[in-house]
């Protein structure tokens, strides 16, 4: 596991001063997380069916609608998809933008 | 050889790769770390959506997205325009957007399908910047 080349995500900031801010994602950490993930959101979402919606008149009305009509699985299967994508374009930049003195570059090494 | 192994070595030729990135690939395919799905090259295949910003004096913007990313991301961009306010979505709606219409699935589709080269050219003038020239590009 350990010896293999891992995909990271690379996120660096660089600041007026010289000061730098060096981001490494792992790719395969995040995917292996949101894999653990899919089914705490299906628990998370069975949870949800259970809480009643409350009077048009409460406050939290408009919330917990709100929460119950997103579905986590599906926002953890779509970031999933993203990440199995980005596996494909090692070595590309993906941002890269400079004005003045800060640089910002997200990177897949 | 295999064609993954000689694939490295003619983008070393051609200048796509560097011998050291060549041999990190070639050394990572022996060890059995990358699956031919994993053994792609940004450079080769895919088609991007380029953004491109230069301004005359520090402002450099360049982001390239590949499409088939932002096609796994379109529903998550359904999902998110979900939880604009409906204020928000009121005033957009006066401006003439109508977020509730707006199909990005099938908008990234026909991006995919029927657009190639330059989609935006602009020049401005900024009072700060100087000139600046936007590019937006799929290729």
């Amino acid at each position: 596991m350990w010896n293999k080349s891992a995909l990271m995500l690379m996120v660096r900031v660089e600041l007026p001063n010289r000061r730098c801010l060096k981001i490494p994602v792992s790719v395969w950490v995040v995917d292996e997380f949101l894999e653990a993930l899919t089914d705490l959101a299906w628990l998370g979402e069975m949870v949800l069916r259970c809480v009643p919606i409350p009077s048009e008149k409460s406050g939290s009305y408009r919330y917990v609608r709100r929460i119950k009509a997103v579905s986590a699985k599906g926002i953890i299967a779509g970031v999933h998809n993203m990440i199995k994508d980005l596996r494909k374009y090692r070595g590309l930049d993906v941002v890269d933008v400079e004005t003045g003195d800060v640089k910002v570059k997200i990177s897949l090494r | 050889m295999s064609s993954e192994k000689m694939k490295i070595l003619e983008m070393i030729q051609e200048g796509k790769l560097t011998a050291a990135e060549g041999m990190d690939l070639l050394k990572a395919i022996e060890e059995g770390s990358y699956t031919e799905e994993e053994f792609k090259s940004p450079l080769q295949g895919g088609r991007f959506l380029r953004v491109r910003v230069v301004g005359e004096k520090t402002l450099r913007v360049n982001v390239n997205v590949p499409l088939s990313l932002i096609r796994s991301a379109s529903k998550l961009i359904v999902y998110a325009l979900s939880f604009v306010p409906s204020e928000k979505r009121a005033e957009l709606e006066q401006k003439g957007l109508d977020l509730q219409a707006l199909d990005v699935e099938s908008l990234v589709r026909i991006i995919e399908e029927s657009v190639d080269g330059k989609i935006v050219d602009v020049e401005v003038a900024d009072p700060l910047e100087g000139r600046i020239k936007v590019e937006v590009c799929v290729e």
